[in-house]
């Protein structure tokens, strides 16, 4: 019967945050946002870097005082001007916007500095495009003094890597692109398992007390059943925005390739599926430990503002490592990340992110697993206690003193 | 239909340092109509919550039947609770069938049963609305539905006509009273002292968490004396204490209770002699409004 009271609030949780508008406006406007962000990002860069490839400067003429003599003549083609001294220019420079002198010094070598001058208007912010025009036109003329295409191509751009690695069989493999899909997938739904579903959570044990059903429902179900009910209903409400984000991501590959015929760049067959159960388990706990923490706080807050308020301070602790991820990234069995493998609000990502690398031994490993599972108990624990205290709480928020009594003896 | 009681013995809650309910007694008989009155913050919704397990209480017996509160109460129990709310964004029909589903009830009963209660209570036609549509009173109307749609056998309402206009009061003691008649024992709080004269069997009174009077609404009013007398006025209104009396007025009914040493027939003359016009009189036990005014004035709020 009990197992059964979980699965009817589940389904209602469920029903009630499905069939909101804003549910499905924000399911599919938010992957939209993202492409439409991204889209914009790209083309702009493409743009600034065809601008930038071109020599094109927002003046009209660009004068170069060279003292030091590092730029080559021969590229100096319009808007570009050699100059011999300052005053030819400076007065034009002075009185009229469009019109740039770059002070090469003759201690340049030293100093690895140059001076940009020019009129400022709102039309020009030379401070920010030009720097970049210039250091391209330092580089090219030092190239042309280099012969070899071998050494002007490595100076130009990186060449590409083919990792190749031993396995635990002995076997040597190439690393590709395809090897990072799950990791990235698993990121990915980690976020949004973690820190969408709990929010929902917080949103939904926060409104309950606001709007005082929480009395009613605790004489028709216990604690526990409407907390883990709760629980299950976010936890399929996620499982549908996945869903639906996956279709949708497939279906514009779809469409894109038949449109303009591209090939997908991933090679199926070298996606890694092994890491796949533990990374699911992670989630799945790392589900269970934040969602009981927003229950906790839900709880306890006086309102659904002062709830949230209160809950980014456990979601800062969670994203704090991504702060340090590239560090973790390079050293992932460094020190730091040990430290995060351990720590309660962060274990979670930073196992699934060393599994994901393959970088960390199986007996830490097991520890982590056993680790996150205690986490997630005692986290249940705590917020089922501050649950009992704080839903019945009307407008205040219990003090940390009454919390520990409560701990201790209970209500 | 089964019976039910409740037994409360030596029942003490505190909330650190404040005595909520100090050593409270008494039994609420099998399909009576108890009226549990006291002012706000008397202790009536601790002992409520405590009964009810949502609270744990410091010392004492709170049985129902005999036993504990326990989840299986629930499928026979109905709880109105004092602060209470609904799911704003939910629509009517499914908070119902949503309740009575957690009751126990199949979906298609549980939605037979929302459907008839929607019509008893005249809000059929708001079945599909969200809540937050809802005027306060239809949202009351529907608060009362999640408490008795699976029928239960007792009902423990917390200041059930908190909120409520005259007819929808009116709606909710038509909606008690034929639970009432059919067995249901009901156990209620309530600072609105005349519902309790017209609905309990009988009652408790309590103040700062002690009990102060206990027993039929009769009993305890014949307690108070049998000489108030109930008078309907035009004219000159009673003064509220005399040097003979002490009056309540409630429009154009006085309840006059008489002071020491004088009889109703000197009061009487008295309020002639005044300009006050008596249009009807009669002589009664107090009112339990008196009462409990008395009271909570002697013992102090």
């Amino acid at each position: 019967m009990e197992s059964k009271k979980y699965w009817i609030v589940a389904q209602f949780e469920f029903k009630e945050i499905v069939r909101k508008p804003s549910f499905w406006l924000a399911t599919l406007f938010l992957p939209l946002l993202i492409g439409v962000i991204s889209f914009i990002t790209g083309y702009a860069n493409v743009e600034a870097s065809k601008e930038f490839e071109k020599g094109n400067t927002q003046f009209e003429n660009v004068y170069i005082l060279d003292r030091a003599g590092v730029v080559d003549e021969q590229l100096l083609v319009e808007p570009y001007e050699k100059v011999e001294s300052e005053e030819e220019v400076i007065e034009s420079v002075r009185s009229e916007s469009g019109k740039l002198l770059i002070v090469i010094p003759e201690d340049f070598e030293s100093t690895y500095k140059y001076e940009l001058i020019y009129k400022k208007d709102e039309k020009v912010l030379a401070g920010i495009t030009m720097p970049m025009v210039i250091n391209g036109l330092l580089k090219q003329s030092a190239l042309t003094q280099i012969q070899d295409p071998l050494k002007i191509r490595l100076l130009t751009s990186d060449p590409s890597a083919i990792v190749k690695s031993f396995d635990d069989e002995g076997n040597l493999n190439e690393e590709n692109f395809g090897q990072y899909i799950v990791p990235i997938a698993s990121l990915v739904v980690f976020f949004l398992a973690v820190f969408i579903s709990s929010s929902f959570l917080l949103q939904s044990v926060s409104a309950e007390k606001e709007n005082r059903m929480i009395e009613t429902m605790l004489s028709i179900i216990d604690k526990k059943s409407l907390m883990f009910g709760k629980m299950i209903g976010l936890m399929g409400v996620v499982l549908v925005q996945l869903l639906l984000w996956l279709a949708l991501g497939l279906g514009t590959y779809v469409l894109v390739q038949n449109q303009f015929n591209l090939n997908l760049p991933i090679d199926i067959g070298s996606i890694d599926t092994s890491m796949v159960p533990i990374n699911i388990f992670l989630i799945l706990s790392a589900f269970v430990f934040f969602a009981a923490i927003m229950t906790g706080v839900g709880a306890i807050g006086t309102g659904a503002q002062d709830s949230k308020n209160l809950s980014s301070i456990f979601i800062l602790l969670a994203i704090f490592p991504m702060y340090l991820m590239q560090i973790l990234i390079t050293n992932p069995s460094g020190s730091l990340s040990q430290f995060f493998t351990y720590f309660p609000f962060t274990s979670h990502m930073i196992l699934l992110l060393r599994n994901s690398l393959g970088a960390i031994s199986t007996p830490e490993l097991i520890l982590g697993l056993v680790i996150t599972t205690v986490y997630g108990v005692i986290s249940l624990w705590i917020a089922l206690k501050l649950f009992e205290l704080g839903c019945l709480m009307y407008n205040r928020r219990p003090s940390f003193r009454e919390i520990l009594q409560y701990f201790k003896i209970g209500a | 239909m089964a019976k039910y009681s409740i037994h409360i013995e030596d029942f003490s809650k505190s909330f650190g340092k404040l005595k909520a309910v100090n050593n409270l007694s008494f039994d609420v008989n099998e399909g009576e109509v108890f009226a549990f009155l006291g002012s706000n913050g008397s202790g009536k919704t601790t002992t409520i919550r405590c009964l009810l397990k949502i609270y744990q209480p410091d010392t004492g017996k709170l049985l129902i039947n005999n036993k504990p509160y326990t989840e299986a109460f629930n499928k026979v129990l109905g709880y109105l609770p004092e602060e209470r709310g609904l799911y704003r964004d939910a629509k009517v029909l499914d908070i119902l069938v949503y309740t009575a589903q957690l009751r126990g009830l199949s979906k298609d009963i549980a939605l037979k049963r929302s459907i008839k209660y929607l019509e008893q209570v005249d809000l059929i036609e708001h079945s599909q609305k969200k809540v937050s549509q809802l005027s306060s009173g239809m949202q009351q109307k529907v608060q009362l539905g999640t408490t008795l749609i699976h029928n239960p056998e007792i009902l423990i309402l917390d200041e059930p006509f908190k909120g409520l206009d005259p007819l929808n009061r009116q709606l909710f003691i038509e909606i008690f009273l034929e639970r009432a008649k059919k067995g249901t024992t009901i156990l209620y709080s309530t600072h609105v002292i005349d519902e309790a004269q017209k609905m309990a069997d009988r009652l408790l009174i309590i103040n700062k968490g002690e009990r102060i009077e206990y027993g039929s609404t009769t009993e305890v009013r014949k307690k108070y004396g049998s000489d108030t007398l109930v008078v309907s006025f035009s004219g000159k209104r009673p003064l509220k204490d005399h040097k003979m009396y002490r009056s309540e007025i409630t429009n154009s009914t006085a309840e006059i209770v008489p002071k020491e040493k004088y009889s109703t027939n000197e009061i009487i003359e008295e309020l002639i002699k005044g300009g006050t016009q008596i249009l009807d009189l009669k002589v009664d036990y107090p009112s339990l409004n008196q009462i409990f005014i008395d009271i909570t004035k002697k013992h102090g709020k």
